[in-house]
């Protein structure tokens, strides 16, 4: 016991050593915008796959050297220690941030603009995650990977009820359900939407957006019509009890469920590939992947569930180094294909999407090409979306009011509480 | 008036004995299905949690799950165990002998205001710890403590419980006279109290040990809000968090397997020193 202990007070005291040696390099760095000699800087995230990206960074980069702490990801808690390490002068310069709360951060003035070093290289990535990664025409990001939508589906399934073809419009959608649930009522054909993420991945693909800015002032609109088509559709199958009631990937009731062939279907974003993968091993060879369903035939629109960028946090010393870090961890071709390998990240660079990784063929997908799907998926996303400054508000009120009303309530009432938090924050803010 | 019946006629009819064992019967199961599901889930082969019955083996590999487990994230795992250890055993430690000392002089001095103290504790071991969690870590935001070992080993220095238990096994089984013939040879307070009382009331500090050490093992609210930096965390608050990162990389297995490992310390501990705490439990029960 004494020696455990003794050991331990040696870790604590190498480790507050260790965090004093990092604010040190960080302060010592002379002011002007281009440091000579070796720079070192901490990079926040929680993506898997960051740290062996970090390790091949700085194989190739010896004088500039970063170092990679794992947090718990931005709504577990990984914001809030960013924003207080600000706070404290202990911030790291380089931090992994969602797309949807990019601008929850900038209102915290926690994002460094990053234009100067960042503007050539913009058209590289996909559209829609530029403009999420930027605010007023300034560049607060270098986007990493997306999460286009898909419908993920069970071909044995099909076969057993006789559905030919995974349904290319909700419509179509609505009917195999229907016809499945006569068929044998105790299997769903798929699962209704849980929360804010899956209704907003859901909103999208109509081409409204839930925000919008004009002249300084956000206009919230979460209560649209494409929200409202989206609640009334959901609203519908749910009734009549055609889906499930549960999350998919990862939910214990959905793996359930798949395990005994009680659910066919469900839609949700690339990185879900890996939720199947990992938890239902013996199911391989019956799950394919089919591009979303539609509002229309013909009409192609898709939609995103997800993805980051790193951002260059307020406070930092080097932001054109980590600008460079951020722009290797983004565009380098073995940097993808570690996060795609380890991380199951599908890259926001566009030619990352001609990884040769990306164009195999997947053995547990019975060999299909799926991130073909996903490549049209990411091509057909609107670039209409427009993210709002409190999305960790959204996400509890939507999952909150979704689980004691139908869907358009819920709408309607995080569309209010929404307005109210934004003034709260002191921020000029309209209905619609 | 028993006494003289033999030692049948002291039991209860049939029925009734039936009865009681079969509920007893049925919260043992209560209490070890769970445990039962954890254990036959931790063997399970990663991605085939849910494959077969929940309650019986399949895909058994519990040495990959277990690697698996202490690998993840460089290790993290056996850094929390080890905080868990260090959080559990100084502060249990430390707690007891606070607990022994202040029992034991809230039972054996007489002074003013000492019924009112005993009071205030017994009130405070009414009140749930995790309705404190809240204000100790406001206190200890002011003293800038929050975020180091001391802010989980402070807290855990203090068992009100512990005090309440000393007390009462220190009126029960040390004699005033011990004490008078202690002091009579010409020992201080301090050491009638270390030679003569501590001896005596091993059970009573077995007991207090092991509910402050479970206790602080099994604690997560406290923890989860006073540290941040993941290196110092204690093993409930890193499964937690495992536990809501799947979508991010983490696999479902490692947090089953991982609280089943997390309570291996606990068994052991329960086990090895369950001869004391069971006359602890029972010490003042009959006087």
């Amino acid at each position: 016991m004494r020696t455990f202990t003794h050991r331990s007070a040696a870790a604590a005291a190498a480790l507050s050593l260790a965090l004093m040696g990092t604010g040190c390099s960080g302060s010592d760095s002379p002011g002007d915008s281009s440091p000579k000699g070796p720079v070192s800087m901490e990079f926040w995230g929680w993506a898997p796959g960051y740290d062996k990206i970090t390790a091949q960074w700085n194989a190739a980069h010896p004088d500039i050297k970063v170092t990679f702490k794992q947090i718990p990801s931005g709504a577990k808690g990984g914001y809030d220690q960013m924003t207080n390490a600000i706070t404290a002068g202990k911030a790291p310069c380089l931090a992994q941030v969602a797309y949807s709360d990019i601008p929850s951060m900038l209102v915290k003035n926690a994002l460094m603009d990053i234009t100067p070093y960042a503007s050539g290289d913009t058209g590289t990535y996909l559209d829609w995650a530029v403009a999420a990664s930027s605010a007023g025409g300034k560049v607060y990001g270098i986007p990493v990977d997306t999460g286009p939508m898909a419908l993920y589906y069970r071909t044995d399934l099909f076969k057993k009820f006789g559905i030919a073809k995974p349904p290319t419009t909700w419509e179509e959608y609505a009917a195999d359900a229907a016809a499945v649930h006569k068929a044998d009522p105790s299997v769903a054909f798929g699962t209704a939407p849980q929360d804010a993420y899956d209704m907003s991945a859901l909103t999208w693909q109509t081409g409204k957006s839930w925000f919008g800015t004009s002249g300084g002032s956000w206009k919230v609109a979460i209560d649209n019509p494409g929200t409202q088509q989206v609640a009334t559709y959901w609203q519908g199958l749910k009734d009549r009890k055609l889906v499930m009631n549960n999350g998919n990937a990862w939910d214990p009731t959905f793996n359930k469920a798949s395990e005994a062939g009680k659910v066919m279907t469900f839609v949700n974003a690339s990185w879900a590939a890996a939720g199947i993968k990992g938890d239902l091993k013996d199911l391989a060879g019956k799950w394919a992947v089919a591009p979303m369903p539609t509002w229309a035939s013909g009409d192609k629109a898709s939609a995103n569930s997800g993805g980051s960028a790193t951002s260059v946090l307020t406070g930092c010393k080097t932001p054109e180094q980590a600008e460079q870090f951020a722009a290797f961890l983004s565009g380098d071709k073995e940097a993808i294909g570690t996060g795609i390998t380890v991380g199951g990240l599908y890259p926001a660079s566009k030619a990352g999407l001609d990884h040769p990784l990306l164009s195999q063929g997947d053995p547990y997908f019975g060999g299909q090409k799926i991130y073909d799907v996903f490549k049209q998926s990411a091509a057909n996303t609107p670039s209409t979306w427009v993210a709002g400054p409190t999305f960790g508000q959204i996400e509890a009120d939507y999952t909150d009011a979704i689980g004691k009303g139908g869907y358009a309530q819920a709408t309607t009432v995080v569309q209010q509480k929404t307005i109210d938090k934004i003034k709260s924050l002191g921020l000029s803010v309209s209905g619609n | 008036m028993t006494t003289s019946r033999g030692p049948m006629a002291t039991r209860s009819p049939l029925p009734a004995r039936l009865v009681v064992n079969a509920l007893l019967g049925l919260m043992t199961l209560y209490t070890l299905v769970p445990l039962w599901w954890l254990f036959v889930s931790a063997t399970k082969g990663e991605g085939y949690l849910y494959r077969g019955s929940p309650l019986w083996f399949s895909h058994f590999d519990l040495g990959g799950n277990l690697s698996r487990v202490f690998s993840f994230q460089d290790g993290a795992f056996s850094s929390w165990l080890a905080n868990s250890a260090l959080y559990s055993l100084l502060g249990a430690a430390v707690s007891t002998l606070l607990s022994v000392m202040a029992g034991f002089a809230l039972a054996k001095y007489r002074f003013r205001g000492r019924e009112a103290i005993f009071n205030v504790i017994l009130a405070s071991v009414l009140i749930p710890a995790p309705m404190f969690a809240l204000p100790l870590f406001l206190m200890l935001a002011k003293l800038q403590l929050t975020d180091t070992y001391w802010a989980v080993l402070l807290p855990s220095f203090v068992s009100p419980f512990g005090v309440y238990l000393s007390r009462i096994y220190a009126s029960a089984s040390v004699p005033d006279e011990l004490l008078e013939a202690a002091r009579m040879d010409g020992a201080g307070e301090q050491r009638a109290f270390f030679r003569i009382a501590l001896p005596v009331m091993t059970p009573a500090l077995v007991t207090v040990f092991l509910f402050q050490f479970v206790s602080v093992w099994n604690n997560y609210l406290l923890p989860a809000l006073m540290l941040n930096e993941a290196s110092k965390l204690p093993v409930t608050v890193g499964l937690v968090q495992w536990r809501s990162e799947f979508a991010n990389g983490v696999p479902p297995m490692l947090p089953i397997t991982g609280a089943f490992v997390s309570l291996v310390p606990l068994l052991i501990a329960f086990v090895s020193l369950q001869r004391f705490w069971r006359s602890g439990l029972t010490a003042g029960a009959v006087k």
